[in-house]
C-alpha cells in the first residue's frame, strides 16, 4: 500500500485482484449447498402448492369480467343486431311498423319513395300527400300545375332514345301561393 | 419440470453468485444470504423461469444486485440509529504492507461505491467479462457500463490515493 498509486488502470486492477475477497474462499461449502438446494426445492413446492387456487382465482376474474364486457356490448347493441333490433330501428327512424303505411304518417322521405316507384303519369295526377298538413296543404288545395318531362322524341326518328332516367320535378303550389318543387331522383333505389 | 429446471440453474450459477456476491459484501455470510436469497426469489416469482441460462444469469446477478442495494441501505438506516457510531477501523496503520492490509483497503474502498458500480467494476476487473456482457448481466448499455468503469476507476483511485497519503502521513509520526 505504501506504493504510489498511479493513474494507471492496470495497477488498479492488480490492487483489486491482490484484495479480491473471493481469492482464498471461491466455493460454497458442500453442506451448505445442500442446505440451500433443500430450501430452494422446498420453496418451489410451496409455490406449486399455491399455484392452483391462484390460477382458478384469476380464471374467475377474467371470465366476470369477459361477461360484463359481453352484457355491455348485448345492450348497446354493438354486437347481435337482431331482427327485432332492426325492426326497432326502423320504427324509430320512419315512425310506423314494418308493413304498415298510413298516408297520415309518412315521413316525406318515404312519401318521395313512394312517388318515384310508379310510372311518371302518376306524379302529375296523384300528388302525394306530405305527412304535416299544417306545413303543406292537403291533396285538394294543392293543385299541380307542372311536371318538368325530360323523356323527349327525337323529332327526326320519331323514337324515343334509350336514355338514363331523368330527374323528374314536380310543382305544387299550396293555398298562400307558397312554391313548392319536389326533384325525384331517379337513381334512387329502395 | 420447474423444480428439475431451479435445481439445474442452482448447480449452474451458484457458484458465480457467491464469488460476485462475496466480491460485493466483502463477508461469506452476508454472500451466502444473499445468494440464498436471489434464489428463492427465483424459485417464487410468477410466470416461467427464464428460459435459457444466459437469461437465467442476467436476471440472477441482477437480483443479486439489487438485494445488495436493498441490504446496504437497511444497514445505513441501523447505523443511522445506533447509539454510538461504529469504531473506526484503524486496521493497518504502521503495519507493514501486507496482503492483509492490501484486501482490506480495496473492500473499504470498493465499499464508497454504489452497488451497481461496484458490481459492474468487480465484473471487469476481478471477473474478466467485458462491457458487452456486463451489459447483459445488468440490464445496462455498454455505453453506461463503459460510463460506469471509468468512474468507479477514478472513485477508487481517489479514495486508495488518499488512504495511501493517510497512511504515509501516519508512518511519519
Amino acid at each position: 500500500m505504501k506504493t504510489k498509486l498511479s493513474n494507471d488502470n492496470q495497477k488498479l486492477r492488480e490492487l483489486l485482484r491482490q484484495g479480491d475477497p473471493a481469492r482464498d474462499e471461491s466455493a460454497l461449502d458442500p453442506r451448505e449447498v445442500a442446505r440451500m438446494r433443500r430450501e430452494l426445492l422446498s420453496r418451489a413446492a410451496e409455490r406449486g402448492r399455491q399455484l392452483p387456487f391462484g390460477g382458478w382465482r384469476t380464471a374467475v376474474v377474467v371470465a366476470s369480467l369477459a361477461i360484463v364486457v359481453l352484457v355491455a356490448l348485448y345492450a348497446t347493441d354493438v354486437i347481435f343486431p337482431g331482427p327485432e333490433h332492426a325492426e326497432s330501428a326502423r320504427q324509430a327512424t320512419t315512425g310506423t311498423p314494418s308493413g304498415q303505411s298510413s298516408d297520415e304518417d309518412r315521413t316525406p322521405e318515404v312519401a318521395l319513395n313512394e312517388a318515384s316507384e310508379p310510372a311518371p303519369e302518376r306524379v302529375t295526377e296523384t300528388p302525394v300527400q306530405p305527412l304535416r298538413a299544417e306545413t303543406v296543404p292537403s291533396t285538394e288545395q294543392v293543385e299541380p300545375i307542372e311536371v318538368a318531362r325530360n323523356d323527349a322524341t327525337d323529332p327526326r326518328t320519331g323514337d324515343s332514345p334509350a336514355e338514363p332516367p331523368q330527374a323528374r320535378t314536380i310543382h305544387f303550389t299550396a293555398q298562400g301561393g307558397t312554391q313548392i318543387i319536389w326533384t325525384l331522383d331517379p337513381e334512387l333505389e329502395l | 419440470m420447474r423444480a428439475e429446471r431451479l435445481t439445474n440453474l442452482f448447480d449452474a450459477h451458484q457458484q458465480r453468485l457467491y464469488r460476485l456476491a462475496l466480491r460485493l459484501t466483502a463477508e461469506a455470510e452476508e454472500a451466502r444470504d444473499l445468494v440464498q436469497e436471489t434464489f428463492l426469489r427465483l424459485a417464487s416469482q410468477r410466470g416461467a423461469l427464464p428460459a435459457t441460462d444466459s437469461h437465467a444469469e442476467g436476471w440472477l446477478v441482477k437480483t443479486l444486485v439489487h438485494l445488495c442495494r436493498d441490504r446496504e441501505r437497511r444497514l445505513r438506516v441501523r447505523r443511522r440509529f445506533q447509539t454510538s457510531p461504529p469504531p473506526p477501523t484503524s486496521d493497518s496503520s504502521g503495519t507493514p504492507e501486507t496482503r492483509v492490509v492490501a484486501r482490506d483497503a480495496v473492500q473499504k474502498a470498493l465499499a464508497r461505491l454504489s452497488p451497481r458500480r461496484r458490481a459492474v467494476i468487480v465484473l471487469h476487473e476481478l471477473d474478466d467479462r467485458d462491457t458487452t456482457e456486463i451489459g447483459r448481466l445488468l440490464g445496462l448499455t455498454p455505453v453506461t457500463v463503459r460510463w460506469h468503469l471509468h468512474a468507479a476507476r477514478g472513485d477508487l483511485k481517489k479514495i486508495l490515493r488518499d488512504k495511501e497519503e493517510r497512511d504515509e502521513d501516519q508512518a511519519l509520526k
